[in-house]
């Protein structure tokens, strides 16, 4: 087993607001290892982004990381300076986000933006700088980049100011590099090509990712590891195929069941998770999915499970699981799901 | 429903509805509630509104009583300062300072709120007419807006003045025609963002009619700002009438003003401070309070507060 | 795929059916100054008949949005005709065009912009009551009850205000403000796309339910192929203004006849990581084209994997012609994708 690259555990990170404290991110723990490709899933809501800018200290007000640790080489970027933490951001670990617009600014010549994101960590000169911003556009495939670098950001297109905005991530060869929904407001062809080309920076370049997602099919393919969150917590981890074809927890199970999918056979209704997701200031007692669970039983509404091996390598929060769920249940005959203990609508009682 | 599984279910079984879950928001609460709530923990603002209610409740009283008539001359030894007879002193002609005061808030509140009152009526619907139907009746509007703000300020109300004769009415009339543009420019630029709004497309695809639009969904969206754009248009109302008044040409004697009191003061600064300083003090701490209460407002009503 | 073609269930058909929209050469250009204008929609035609739900799909900046705006006539069209229900909307103008709306509602995309937040959800909902003077007082707020307890809210929260909903509650209370006057047509303007996925689901769920229970017509937009592949008997997808491929659900995804439908198709990720990861992806080259200025010829010639340059595809347009029984495309080489 090698060592993990990140390593968080137990990060809580806070919201005060005026109706008292949001648990954005509840005891969250996972690990990276070096050139791996994780996924972090989740609705909104669910502190996904908010796990992410917590590692780089990027919380924004009236947020606060206030307890826990993340461990970069043995140190706590927790606990370091601001002068310090500057130095691993974009050097070791580099982030890119939603909207490429709001990171690139707008009266800067795109090349000049990545030279400097180089110089900054890097004591070569700007003759050199430039010569590998040129080369990192080519890698992203920026075409005719000689002439690129020097366009403005609202010269490019959507895709390609996100190209340029990898590029910039990559400007210092990063260990590490988060994506926050880095596709999310792009379109599908475009989104497609991204995702191939963060797979081939992942398989060329040993950049471990953090890919930060609520699209399941973008997991499915660039990411070895997934790990599910719900309400502040990880509710389900572990390899890619197993949590895609056993899920254990009924809210990964119900998630991946309520997408339609593009190659499905036939038309079925879908299975949608009924309620809402809860409201993080009155976060319900016991397991936080159980108002909202088709399988929960009498010990969901009091105690909160905590992740247990439910596979290899595979975790889940849940006092139920599928398995038994399935076996007791018959959670596979359900058509439409309902709170309650395999609660819904069975195969044979919807009169179409 | 019932399914043939037998299991320990302690928790409901069927939800009936879909999609009824529980409200976060436990007491229903319209945006105006919002405000207000928001508005009552700005301190500053709140102290504003209280100082407000007190002048407007002097300016109420000195309807029927004023401790000594404001136009009687010689109540007082001329220039005498205060005293238990004369709180705040008397002036030039030995007129009570503090009658005269009480009066004067009268004037400028009616100045202030009045000329308001006249902004919203012209502005509110010029502006929303040139916002909701663009083109011509927007260039037409936008040119004449470019005009009146290319006159000085002062040029027009004194034209205005001296065309008219100086009375109460014609200083608002003057006030007004110096000050309507703003109005109809914020309210213009309101509904030129409004109408682009996907509820705006949504009322039009539900069949409403251009005054439905307008009246039923733009205005009420754009009372937030035309309230605080009102707040903070009469201090700046109040401080016209009285530069106007100081410059002679406002409000006439023997009716004070507080603009006026400062200038008859001014005069006398050396002998009598207490002239120029009462008037002064009532002036900047009204002005003040409107301004802080404008602010408390937009605070108050800032939509991006709100998600 | 052809696999599964075979056990595809067929596609209702809906032939005899009474056609509710036509759509006849419908062009849109927006001016953009300088004497160019933005060709939106460039030439569209195509039919709903009753009953029937009738996606459309294209990537942003290809004119779909235009398109539910004419149809909904918010937007004036250009040059063209419009039908809804043999009536010329196209042609209305003023009240009569107003009478018009009774039939066609739209969902709107953004539930946190489609509601005005100055009024109580009653007052959404009986908005379009109100303005076609349809019942009065106690049996207007009845209405109201009813319209809520049918897209699955409390009836009582019709004095609340929409800022107090989630983005899914949200759109339930769309849904009822569209259903308010039964009309016959509702185009739904990515009307789940804002939406978290499970609470899509609900949403989905809910349409297919009005749609079988009030007899509904929906023109179905949305950028996302799975959704739409879903919920619809027909797919028409659009590429810069012009629709270049129209077939029954089922045919446009097991057996596209027009490349860009085909990368289309390849670039939705599907959530199975073992199809995902032995998927190979269409790559389109280059961007999409401007539309202030598109390409000659065939509008994809420019991005088109199998296109023959120069000619024809540069040079002479495609016609949307039925390839396969049902299957229109716009493709000189549409055996080839």
């Amino acid at each position: 087993m090698p060592t993990p690259i990140l390593q968080v555990k137990d990060l809580h990170t806070e919201f005060l607001t005026d109706g008292g404290v949001v648990k954005a991110v509840d005891g969250v723990s996972f690990d990276l290892y070096p050139g791996e490709s994780i996924g972090i899933v989740g609705e909104s809501g669910s502190g996904k982004s908010i796990t992410a800018l917590s590692i780089l200290r990027l919380v924004p007000d009236p947020g606060r990381v206030v307890s826990g640790q993340v461990l970069f080489h043995d140190q706590d970027l927790l606990q370091l300076g601001g002068e310090e933490i500057r130095e691993i951001r974009g050097r070791d670990i580099a982030m890119i986000f939603q909207d490429p617009q709001s990171s690139l600014n707008p009266v800067l010549r795109t090349g000049f933006q990545i030279d400097e994101a180089m110089l900054a960590h890097n004591k070569a000169n700007r003759k050199q700088a430039r010569q590998r911003t040129v080369e990192l556009l080519r890698r992203v495939r920026i075409p005719a980049p000689e002439t690129r670098v020097k366009d403005f950001p609202h010269q490019l297109s959507g895709g390609m100011r996100q190209r340029a905005m990898i590029a910039m991530g990559l400007a210092n060869a990063p260990s590490i590099l988060i994506a926050d929904e880095p596709t999310t407001a792009l379109d599908v062809t475009v989104q497609a090509q991204i995702l191939e080309l963060l797979a081939d920076l992942n398989r060329d370049l040993g950049t471990a990712i953090v890919m930060i997602t609520h699209n399941m099919g973008v997991v499915a393919g660039l990411c070895s590891r997934v790990l599910v969150m719900y309400a502040g917590e990880i509710v389900e981890q572990g390899p890619v195929e197993q949590i895609f074809e056993h899920p254990q927890h009924p809210y990964t199970w119900s998630l991946l069941r309520s997408i339609p999918r593009v190659d499905a056979l036939r038309h079925e209704r879908l299975r949608s998770i009924e309620g809402l997701a809860p409201d993080l200031l009155h976060p319900p007692a016991g397991c936080r999915f159980h108002p909202r669970c088709p399988f929960r039983v009498e010990k969901c509404f009091t105690d909160e499970p905590r992740l247990q091996e439910v596979a290899p390598d595979q975790l889940a929060a849940c006092w139920v699981t599928m398995e038994r769920a399935r076996k007791e249940m018959g959670a596979d005959d359900l058509i439409d799901i309902r709170p309650g203990a395999g609660s819904g609508l069975r195969k044979g009682e919807l009169t179409e | 429903m019932a399914t043939s599984v037998s299991f320990p279910v302690p928790g409901p079984g069927p939800a009936p509805v879909v999609g009824t879950a529980g409200l976060s928001a436990p007491v229903q609460a319209s945006l105006w509630s919002d405000a207000w709530r928001r508005l009552r923990r700005n301190r500053m603002a709140l102290i504003s509104a209280v100082y407000l209610v007190i002048l407007v409740a002097v300016a109420l009283v000195a309807l029927v009583h004023t401790p000594y008539s404001y136009r009687e001359v010689g109540v007082a030894r001329p220039y005498s300062g205060p005293s238990w007879a004369n709180w705040l002193g008397a002036d030039i002609l030995g007129r009570d300072v503090l009658s005269r005061l009480m009066v004067g808030a009268q004037i400028s509140l009616i100045v202030g709120v009045g000329t308001q009152v006249f902004v919203v009526a012209v502005g509110v619907p010029i502006g929303l007419l040139a916002g909701y139907y663009k083109g011509t009746v927007d260039s037409v509007v936008s040119f004449i807006i470019n005009v009146f703000y290319g006159i000085p300020d002062l040029l027009v109300a004194m034209i205005l003045l001296l065309l008219l004769g100086p009375s109460l009415n014609n200083i608002i009339i003057a006030i007004v025609a110096t000050r309507w543009m703003d109005m109809t420019r914020l309210v213009r630029g309101q509904t030129l963002a409004l109408r682009e709004r996907e509820f705006i497309e949504a009322a039009r695809s539900s069949g409403a009619k251009p005054a439905k639009i307008l009246f039923g969904h733009i205005l009420p969206n754009s009372l937030g700002p035309i309230i605080v754009q009102a707040t903070f248009g009469v201090p700046a109302a109040i401080l016209f009438e009285a530069f106007l008044s100081f410059l002679g040409i406002g409000v006439q004697p023997p009716t004070p003003s507080w603009g006026s009191m400062a200038a008859d003061g001014l005069a006398a600064i050396r002998i009598a401070p207490h002239m120029v300083i009462a008037p002064s003090i009532a002036l900047s701490l009204t002005l003040m309070a409107f301004n802080f209460l404008g602010d408390g407002l937009r605070d108050a009503l800032d939509p991006r507060q709100k998600r | 795929m052809a696999e599964a073609a075979l056990q595809q269930e067929p596609a209702p058909m809906k032939a005899g059916a009474k056609t509710l929209v036509r759509v006849e050469n419908v062009v849109k250009h927006f001016p953009a100054g300088l004497g160019q204008s933005v060709k939106a929609v460039d030439g569209v035609s195509f039919e709903i008949v009753e009953g029937e739900t009738l996606g459309l799909v294209g990537e942003s900046g290809c004119g779909k949005s235009t398109l539910a705006r004419l149809v909904t006539q918010l937007l004036p069209v250009t040059s063209g005709k419009i039908f809804i229900n043999d009536v010329e909307v196209t042609k209305l103008r003023g009240e009569k065009l107003r009478q018009q709306r009774r039939q066609m509602q739209m969902i709107f995309q953004d539930p946190f912009a489609s509601l005005d937040p100055r009024m109580t959800v009653g007052d959404i909902i009986a908005e379009p009551l109100v303005n076609f003077g349809v019942m009065r007082g106690r049996k207007r707020s009845d209405r109201v009850q009813e319209l809520l307890k049918i897209v699955g809210l409390n009836p009582n929260f019709n004095n609340r205000y929409p800022h107090e909903f989630s983005g899914g509650q949200r759109q339930r209370i769309g849904i009822a403000r569209a259903l308010a006057l039964n009309p016959k047509l509702v185009v739904c303007d990515e009307a789940i796309s804002a939406l978290d996925v499970s609470i899509q689901a609900q949403i989905v769920n809910l349409l297919e339910d009005l749609q079988r229970e009030f007899k509904l017509t929906y023109l179905f937009i949305a950028h996302d192929l799975s959704v739409v592949r879903h919920i619809s008997d027909r797919v028409m997808v659009m590429y810069l203004g012009k629709i270049v491929e129209v077939a029954d659900s089922a045919g446009t995804y097991t057996s596209p006849k027009h490349p860009y439908t085909k990368a289309l198709l390849s670039a939705i990720p599907v959530p199975d990581p073992r199809i995902q990861r032995g998927k190979r992806l269409v790559e389109l080259s280059g961007e999409i084209p401007s539309p202030l200025n598109p390409p000659s010829g065939c509008r994809f010639h420019t991005r088109c994997p199998i296109a023959h340059l120069p000619t024809p595809c540069a040079e002479v347009e495609p016609p949307l012609e039925e390839k396969v029984r049902g299957h229109l495309a716009a493709c000189h080489f549409s055996q080839d994708v």
